[in-house]
This record gives C-alpha cells, structure tokens and sequence, in this order.
C-alpha cells in the first residue's frame, strides 16, 4: 500500500517536472501537535511518548486535461482521541484523473456522494478521524445537457490499509430545466436521481448464511425557486447482517425531507427523516467510523460554543424518527425591536424518537442475533424520544461598535441511546449563552462569551467564560475558563478547565499556541460524533495554503 | 459509450443476494473435529481483553461460547482483565483480576477499548487487535492449516497442593522455523463474581460467571526462547515449568495454557490446553 503511493508520487513528480508546459500546483499543509500533561483530577490521563503530532498535506497538480494529486499522512502518534489504529505514516491517498468535455476518468483515490448520501457518501473530517474514501476507478458522463451518470467500482479506506468489501455504483441525475433551453429561464427547477449501490464481501462465517451481495438503491426530487426549496430523499437496502444490527436480516430504509419557504423578512424551515436499519458498511464488521458507504444527514442545528455542544445529536443509523422545525425572523430596521441597525431572531424546535420495533415473523423476540431482527413499518414511531430542544436565538447589532448574540436552549438527550453507555437515562439540560463583540477601533476588537449549562443529571453544572482580543489582521489573543460544579459524579466540588491560545496569522498561514485544560466531550461534526477525553497540555496547530 | 452505460447499471442491478430463512449454515458438523484428533490439528488462542465493568464484554464472552459451540475444543480462550474496566471499584466490584502479565500484554499491544482480542496474535491491517464481530472470519482462515507444531500438556501438583507443575511436550512439524517462544499461562473458569452488562436489567449482575481468567504465567509476560536448529520434524522437546500456587484460586476450576509463537512476529503456532485435574 505504502510502497504503491511512493510509485505513484514518483511518476507524478517524473511527470510534471519532465513537461515544457508547466501545469499548475496546488495544495495544503496542516499540523496538529499536543504535548500531553497528567492531570488526574480532570481525567487527563498520561501519555508515554508526551509529545504526538498528525500531520498531513495535499498536493494536487493539473496539466492540461490531467489532475494528479496525492496526501501525505503522518500520525506520529495519533492524537488522544483519534483512533490509535493511524498510528504510522504514509500515503494512503493518491489519484490521477483525467477530464475532457463531458467525460472524465479517476483511477486511485477519491470521494463521492449521490444526494444526501442516503446511498453512498465518501469523505474525511481529520478532526474525526473520519476518512472512507475509495480506492478504484470511478466514471463521470454527462450523456447530454441535464442528464448526468457516474458509475464507479472501489474498495474503501480503513486506517492506512483497504477494507475487504467491494462497491459498486451507479448515480444518474436529470436537472429538468437544462433538458430544453427555454426551460432554463423558468424560476423554478426541478431535479430527480436515482442511484444504485452493490457491495461484495465474501462470506466466511461458519455459522450464518451471510449475503455476499447487499444491494441499496434510493431516489431524490430536488424542487427549488427564489421562495421555496424542497428536497425529499428515500433509500431502501436489502438484508444486510452486521455488527451494527448484530447480524439480523431485515431490510433497511430511510428518509429525509427538507424544505425551505423565504421572503423578505422572514423564513420557516420544515424538515423530517426516519431511519430504520440503515447502517451500510463496506465491511460488514467494521465499527466505529470505519468503511461507511452511506451517510445519514442531521439536520439539528449544531453550534460551536462550548456549551451548545456538550448534548449535541447525531444521526441514529439503527433507528431514529422525527423532524425539526425553524422560524427566523428579522425585525425591520428603525422600528421598537429592530433597532437602528435591525434584529435577527430564530426558534427552532427538534425531536426524534426511536423507530417502533414489532416481533419479526421469524421469532417471538426483537433484535436476535440470525433471525429477521424485528419489523416496523415506514412511518412507525416508538414512545421512546431520543433527543428533543427548542432553541432561541436573537442576534442583534447594538451600534457601530457593538454586536451581541443570545441563547436559550432547552435540550431532552436520551444518553444511554446516543453514546450508547447505559445507566446515565435522560439529561435534561437549560443553557443559556451571551456573547458580546465590541470594536474598539480599526484595529482592535474584543469578543466575550458567558454561557452556563445547568442539569441535575449527567456531570452537572457548566460556566463558561471566554475573551478573545483581535489585533488586526495578525494577531488573536483568547483565555477561556470552564468551571465544572455540582457535579454528582466526582468528589470534587468544582473542576476548573482553563485555556489560553494565540493564534498569528499572514496570508495564508495560521500558526496556533495554546496551553491549558480541556474537558471531555464529544465532538459532532455533521451528524457523526466521536468522544473526545480530558487533555492538559500545550497545543500547537499550523495550516496553510499554496 | 451510453449502450455500456446501460449495460454497467443492469450487471450492478443483479448483485444482490435477497437470503431466506433459515440463516443459519446446516453443514456446520463438518467443522467440528472429532476430539480425539485434537493432538493432531491446529488450534486457536484467542486472547480476550476484558473488564468486570465493561459493559459490552459479555458479548465477546458469547463469542467465544459460540465459537467452541462450532469448533469445539479446537478454540482455547485467554481471558485478561486488565484496563480502566477491570479495575476494582468496591463494594459493587470489589475482586481485582488484573495480573502484571495481563497488563503487560494489553500496554504492549495498544488496547484502547475493550472488548477486543488476538487471534493467534495474528496481524491484520496493521493491528492485532480485532473486535470479536470478526474472530470468526479469522479464525477461519487459520483453523484449516496445518499445524506447524503439536503440543501435549501435563499438569501434575506438587509440594502438598503448594506448587503447580507443567510438562510442556512439542512434537516439531516443520523445518522452516528454527526459533520459537513458549508462553505457559494459569487461567481459571466458573468464578463468580460481578460484571456489568448493558444488555441486562438491572446492568450489574452480582453473580456473573467468569471463564477462561488469566491467573498467572508460568513464564513470564513473554514465555521462553526455544531454538530448534538441529531439530527434525517429528521431533520433541520437552519443557517443565512450577508455579506456585496462590490461596485465591480454586485449582480444581484451573487450566493450564501452552502455547508457541514467533519471537519477532508473535504470531501463534500452535496452542493447547489441560486442566488440571482432569477426570
């Protein structure tokens, strides 16, 4: 595997260096680096190599029709809270692809997505440890104006080796409107897919018939015009034991609706999905983030504040139902709650509960190991909720100088059916969060945040206290403070988790320092989450782009 | 280019494999060995990592229940506590079943969560560690070869019930190996004690039986260093190794493991077990 990234990195250099015409280089750097203190009182625990750095950089390189291009990966070792199974270096991600008029070729590495991804999605979050990218060939063709088709056939990515299962797929898209000419100028636009995804791992098991062949297929309407945008996607796979679903041989579904009504000073978002079964790995054994094929998309709002992300919610693949709702509205300018320079505010509300599982016909128990597993109908929902909140938000610029921004949210989080570690029940969380940001003048600018989590289940009470001073356009200076109390958990009465950072930035580069304490956690990003634990450390991040 | 299109979508349409009940495989005699060749075949060490308070190991346990159910005594499980898990955290948990050996074995090979074990230490996508979904296909792909060596144990005790002592025989079957390590480790079954499960109501059950516990080692974390230059196939060499015996463990419940492994790649080339006292 190593040694066929280095061939291929070879030939590309040989290649473009070999050409008259040079082509055009691109790509990026990044490096991560914690050097790891022991605090036993916060959890953090020691790390015999102290030091541990990941680090990667792409390079991509056109010339003419051609794109080459390939990462560099070095975990040296892998960041607490990444997946060990990195530790080491190489090139896990290398391609060539070549494109002309309405077709191209990529033979190597690459990503992919049909729609939401209900079907199949490919792609990498290094903040995760997320990456299940293929390696095959992959065909895109545009067979006319409108209508487009890609096919592909790959293995995909598991750590610094390739996964045992085969994909194979096939996607086509028609955008209605580019059909005709004259039907490009009509205000709305109409788009439908449809896509096919076959996966092939051999059967080894000694004592279950396994599928060797476990087909999904799905199809999507996308409706959108300058008010409304619809979008609706559903997905069916064929039995497909695992150990997801612990080996059970019901079919899975899903589906998701989305949509979207804007006017001038207002807008309300709809949106619904339910999942049912619908975990599709290329390795049927695979756990963790390892080998998805398909992605299940969250639509609950996810923010960045330390608070807003202690309960966060991520897409439950074995079985989740339920929908959101989002009103926003802008209170006109010069008017008793717009102010001078207006204000935003926005109330959303968000619940899904389990899916409602019903005996299978093959048994009189759910969930057993070699049987149908259970039976439950597309719209059937379970009493159980998994996650529910109601959020308030109002944005409001005070003056020239002053920006403020206010959170309320109210959050119900099953945790035993969303981490999966049973015994903690429900968490029924109230944060509020205030941030400030006041411009001191052209150059100067300050940000404070004050947010505090209160429950009495779970770790208890959160205070968050965060400043942040900008010397523009270089210079940024944070210190946060997060205090842990009341805590049923721990003997301590308080935890206190501080951090400083400064962070420099020229053109394209951004070189980050920070020293201090950070709680665990866990970190969602888009739907899929992994449990950060405690660190005590200093910390050196560095990007840039070229 | 558009007929090949075509022609791509309906060779992907029909792979699929729609499976009807039963799902269980019905030629699952033929796997099991008849028992009284079991000198004679290749056997499996499974070393499971495991914790009285993690909560998903019973199912790794139900693994191993399962996989001797299909291949019978051919499968030999090492079960290790050791680990944030199987720390003691009275009153609920108050029986410690670390043992240095244990904790070596799990540091050395990077454990990070449990339930997780080594298949004959066999190294797969750059890990050893597999989660238990997967032993079974492993432990297909192993159980088929010829075994490179044959091991026969013989348990006696000693110095009033004081000291154990192994007799490791090793019938050599193969000329391709001259260096060899031999581990010889204590593991006892039908301990009751807690374990938590996430699949039970209420999690803690106070009176779960626990197999296969690594006790001790005979020989250390990483066993003896055996040379076989000079040796022929079907040749033997035998070993003896003492123990001594600590008041905790119930000798009569004690099997004595011994297997072989490569020094440099640690992948096992054979393994056997013997109780004790056998009837």
């Amino acid at each position: 595997m190593k040694f066929r990234g280095c061939i291929v990195f070879c030939l590309f250099l040989i290649y473009a260096y070999s050409q008259e015409n040079k082509g055009e280089l691109s790509g990026n750097f990044n490096l991560e680096s914690q050097y790891y203190l022991e605090d036993t009182a916060i959890g953090a625990a020691s790390v015999d190599d102290k030091l541990r750095t990941n680090a990667y950089m792409n390079i991509n390189y056109r010339h003419n029709n051609f794109l080459f291009g390939f990462r560099y990966e070095a975990y040296l070792n892998t960041l607490v809270g990444i997946d060990k199974r990195y530790d080491g270096q190489g090139i896990p991600y290398k391609y060539v692809s070549y494109n002309k008029n309405l077709f191209s070729i990529t033979v190597g590495s690459f990503y992919e997505q049909f729609g939401y991804g209900l079907t199949l999605r490919a792609y990498e979050e290094k903040l995760l440890g997320y990456d299940n990218a293929f390696e095959g060939v992959k065909i895109n063709y545009k067979i006319i104006n409108g209508i487009n088709v890609k096919g592909l056939i790959a293995k995909q990515r598991n750590f610094f080796s390739i996964g045992d299962g085969i994909v194979r797929a096939s996607d086509v898209e028609i955008n209605i409107n580019e059909l005709k000419e004259k039907w490009l100028q009509k205000p709305t636009n109409l788009t439908i897919g449809a896509s096919f995804v076959s996966k092939y791992q051999q059967d080894k098991d000694p004592l279950y018939k396994l599928p060797e062949n476990v087909a999904c297929y799905g199809g999507r309407i996308q409706i959108s015009s300058p008010k409304i945008n619809v979008y609706s996607e559903y997905a069916y796979k064929i039995n497909d034991p695992s150990a997801d679903n612990n080996y059970i041989y019901k079919n899975g579904e899903a589906i998701v609706f989305y949509s979207s009504y804007t006017t001038n000073n207002w807008s309300i978002i709809l949106n619904a999905k339910r999942t049912d079964n619908m975990s599709f790995r290329s390795d049927r054994n695979a756990k963790l983030l390892q080998q998805y094929i398909n992605y299940i998309p969250s639509f609950v709002k996810s923010y960045t504040y330390f608070t807003l992300s202690e309960y966060p919610y991520s897409s439950v693949v074995l079985g989740e139902a339920g929908g959101g709702i989002e009103f926003l509205y802008s209170f006109p300018k010069e008017t008793f709650l717009g102010g001078k320079y207006g204000t935003n505010i926005s109330l959303q509300y968000n619940r899904y509960n389990d899916i409602k599982r019903n005996l299978p016909s093959d048994t009189n128990l759910v969930g057993i190991k070699g049987t149908y597993g259970y039976s439950s109908s597309l719209f059937s929902i379970s009493d159980s909720t998994l996650f529910e909140n109601i959020v308030l938000e109002i944005n409001k610029k005070h003056n020239k100088n002053f920006k403020s921004n206010f959170i309320y949210q109210y959050t119900t989080y099953n945790f035993d059916a969303l981490t999966g570690i049973v015994g903690h029940g429900y968490v029924y969380s109230h944060i509020f969060v205030y941030e400030l940001i006041q411009k001191l003048n052209e150059v100067f600018s300050l940000k404070y945040n004050l947010e505090y989590l209160y429950t009495r289940q779970d770790a208890g009470n959160w205070l968050y206290v965060g400043s942040e001073l900008s010397v523009s356009p270089k210079w940024f200076f944070a210190v946060n403070c997060a205090v842990n109390h009341n805590n049923p958990t721990i003997s301590d009465k308080i935890k206190i988790y501080y951090l400083f950072s400064i962070t420099h930035v020229k053109d394209a580069t951004r070189i980050c320092l920070n020293y201090g304490k950070q709680p665990s956690g866990i970190l969602c990003i888009g739907g899929i989450c992994r449990y950060l634990p405690a660190i005590y450390g200093f910390g050196i991040s560095l990007s840039t782009t070229f | 280019m558009k007929a090949s299109v075509y022609i791509a979508f309906i060779v992907i349409f029909i792979s699929c494999d729609k499976i009807e009940p039963p799902f269980k495989e019905t030629n699952n005699n033929q796997n099991i060995v008849d028992t009284n060749s079991f000198y004679n075949s290749q056997k499996i060490l499974i070393e499971e990592f495991t914790g009285h308070r993690c909560g998903n190991c019973p199912r790794a346990h139900e693994k191993i229940e399962e996989l001797k159910g299909i291949y019978s005594n051919k499968i030999i499980a090492v079960s290790i506590h050791a680990g944030f898990f199987a720390e003691p955290l009275p009153p609920n948990y108050p029986n410690d079943f670390r043992t240095n050996v244990g904790n070596e074995l799990y540091s050395f090979f990077g454990v990070q969560s449990t339930p997780i074990g080594l298949i004959n230490r066999k190294k797969i996508n750059d890990t050893y560690l597999i989660n238990y979904e997967n032993w079974s296909v492993v432990i297909s792909d192993i159980i088929t070869q010829s075994p490179a060596f044959l091991i026969n144990v013989t348990p006696s005790i000693i110095n009033d019930s004081n000291t154990i002592n192994a007799k490791v025989i090793i019938k050599v079957k193969t000329d391709s190996i001259n260096n060899i390590r031999l581990s010889v480790f204590l593991t006892e079954d039908s301990i009751i004690s807690s374990q938590t499960d996430y699949s039970h109501s209420p999690t803690l059950i106070s009176n779960y039986v626990h197999n296969n516990v690594l006790r001790a080692s005979f020989n250390g974390t990483w066993g003896t260093e055996i040379t076989l230059i000079n040796k022929s196939i079907n040749d033997t060499v035998i070993r003896n190794f003492t123990l001594n015996v600590n008041s905790l463990w119930k000798l009569k419940n004690c099997k004595i493991v011994a297997f072989i492994y490569d020094p440099d790649i640690f992948y096992v080339y054979q393994v056997e077990e013997k109780k004790l006292f056998d009837k």
